[in-house]
């Protein structure tokens, strides 16, 4: 669905390239995780994908057609993305409002709009917060309200751009699972950005950045098994890895699998 | 110093239909040199809860004592201005509050809003600056040439400068990538124990309240629910369980071990004291 073709890119003020020479493929229906440290480069190849940026080498490549600053627009109309910090994101006075602005935008019928936005809410779990005000809702409420508006949209794409990193676990957890739902119900394609290891055990393919570079790909199973790239790349390998590393000689595992074998 | 608080209630927009009871009644104390983490679910009060603590937020019924000052409904601007020099407040992403033309006036802006002298508040700010390891050649470069935790020391720098007997940390790690959380709650940990102050920690990471604090405040819905030792809390399963808070994970390895019939002289602190305990039980039990 998505190719990135031998890009290269450079911020002016930098002297190494942000991204150098990466050949990527996200498949249509696949779930892809992009693991990197800060400064991996994994947030630039998202800021290229939805054409924040400009000037780089290589192309990039959307269901076959190269994406150009002609196409741009319509494309990213098919995209979703959900930030870090939904701070500057909000719009709406209350957090239904807010969820119902991309559809108001698209001119989505009102009875259709109420429903969708409902079941939006639901799925994130912040359907009793639907008359509250967006600016008063903890970081982690406010989040889910953000992912709530990119599902409303129905996107052919959906982008999280380190979307969980500012919730608590049971947020996290949350929206791990309606994610892994929506993803496995409606096929929604996925990227995943992310600099915790601990969640991609739900994706279909993960990449791991370093330094501009994709340093391994694979499967979950073939990531977590090569520990040794995994610390090369800054990166904290999650409690049960990090046990059986040490204690039976290093290869991935559940937890529970863990507490029966130790 | 310690921080006294007595039948601490918060109301938002009281006498409104979104009147809102934030904290009921809440007594217990902070005492001085200690590391405490504040735990429950989000909205459970917890940030309410510290606002209190350095008046900005005032109590709506109650009071908070920080030291000899005391906090009330219509407490003076002067007074609260004090509270606020002996508790210091981190918040997330403090990097992104820096300002100054470079690393060093920003350090000292904060001890010279409480009043210090130039010279003071230089020596202060290259003090605390040194302590936290931030390189000297960068003294005199714009904050924004740093990295981004070179940021984040510069910004407690700035805040330890003032010299607060409390420090309070509000979500300190949310949002940073698995390596700067570990650099970042070292760091901490490293602050707390050579100044010897009181340490607040509002944290959703359990492993982070087990490994580093001391005492434990567990609120839900505007309730103190529990005061006390950190090693008596967190590995209570049942009370985590009822407020839905994650065991941490060497306690929840330990326990699942244990009744499995594998033994523990005493239950881990660490991840390393896991190892050794755990493979000390293996030798003495070897097929």
């Amino acid at each position: 669905m998505i190719e990135f073709n031998d890009v290269t890119y450079s911020y002016r003020e930098e002297d190494h390239n942000a991204l150098d020479h990466i050949s990527l493929k996200f498949r249509r229906g696949e779930w892809t995780s992009v693991i990197g440290h800060n400064g991996s480069g994994k947030s630039t190849l998202v800021k290229l994908l939805m054409g924040v940026l400009e000037g780089y080498t290589g192309e990039i490549r959307i269901d076959g057609e190269v994406l150009t600053e002609e196409n741009l627009q319509d494309i990213r109309r098919r995209f979703a993305i959900v930030f870090q910090n939904p701070d500057n994101q909000f719009v709406g006075a209350t957090v239904e409002d807010d969820v119902a602005f991309g559809l108001e935008n698209n001119g989505v019928e009102r009875d259709e709009m109420v429903r969708k936005v409902e079941e939006a809410l639901r799925a994130v779990n912040m359907l009793e917060f639907r008359t509250h005000e967006p600016s008063r809702l903890s970081g982690g409420q406010k989040q889910r309200v953000a992912i709530a508006g990119a599902l409303a949209m129905e996107p052919d794409l959906l982008i999280l751009d380190e979307a969980t990193s500012m919730l608590d676990p049971q947020g996290r957890r949350d929206v791990l699972e309606i994610l892994g739902q929506i993803h496995k119900d409606k096929m929604t394609t996925i990227i995943y950005i992310t600099h915790d290891l601990a969640e991609i055990g739900v994706s279909d393919h993960a990449v791991v950045m370093k330094d501009g570079s994709v340093i391994n790909e694979g499967t979950v199973d073939e990531i977590y098994h090569d520990t040794e790239a995994l610390i090369s790349s800054r990166l904290v390998l999650p409690f049960t890895i990090w046990m059986a590393d040490r204690l039976l000689e290093g290869c991935y595992m559940l937890y529970d699998e863990l507490v029966e074998r130790l | 110093m310690n921080i006294r608080l007595e039948k601490l209630t918060s109301i938002y927009q009281e006498n409104t239909p979104f009147e809102h009871l934030a904290l009921n009644r809440i007594s217990t104390e902070f005492e001085e040199g200690k590391y405490y983490g504040i735990i429950g679910q989000t909205g459970s009060g917890k940030s309410t809860m510290i606002q209190n603590l350095n008046g900005l937020l005032l109590p709506s019924y109650g009071e908070v004592h920080v030291g000899d000052i005391t906090l009330r409904r219509r407490t003076k601007q002067k007074i609260i201005h004090q509270a606020k020099k002996r508790v210091g407040m981190v918040f997330q992403f403090p990097e992104h509050q820096l300002f100054e033309e470079s690393v060093i006036r920003d350090v000292m802006f904060g001890p010279k809003n409480i009043g210090m002298g130039e010279d003071e508040a230089r020596e202060k700010a290259e003090y605390y600056l040194k302590l936290l390891n931030v390189d000297e050649a960068l003294f005199d470069k714009q904050p924004f040439d740093l990295s981004g935790g070179q940021m984040r020391k510069v910004a407690i720098a700035g805040i330890l400068a003032m010299e607060p007997d409390v420090l309070i940390l509000d979500e300190p790690t949310a949002g940073l990538d698995p390596l700067s959380h570990i650099e970042t709650m070292e760091l901490f940990g490293k602050i707390q124990k050579e100044m010897g102050i009181t340490v607040i920690l509002i944290t959703h990471d359990m492993n982070d309240v087990y490994e580093y604090t001391d005492e434990v405040k567990l609120l839900n819905q505007g309730n103190l629910i529990r005061s006390g030792s950190t090693k008596d809390i967190l590995t209570d399963e049942a009370l985590l369980r009822e407020y839905e808070l994650e065991v941490p994970d060497i306690v929840r390895l330990t326990f699942d071990l244990e009744r499995k019939g594998i033994k523990f002289e005493k239950m881990p602190g660490t991840k390393e004291e896991f190892i050794g305990l755990y493979t000390k039980w293996r030798d003495g039990h070897a097929e």
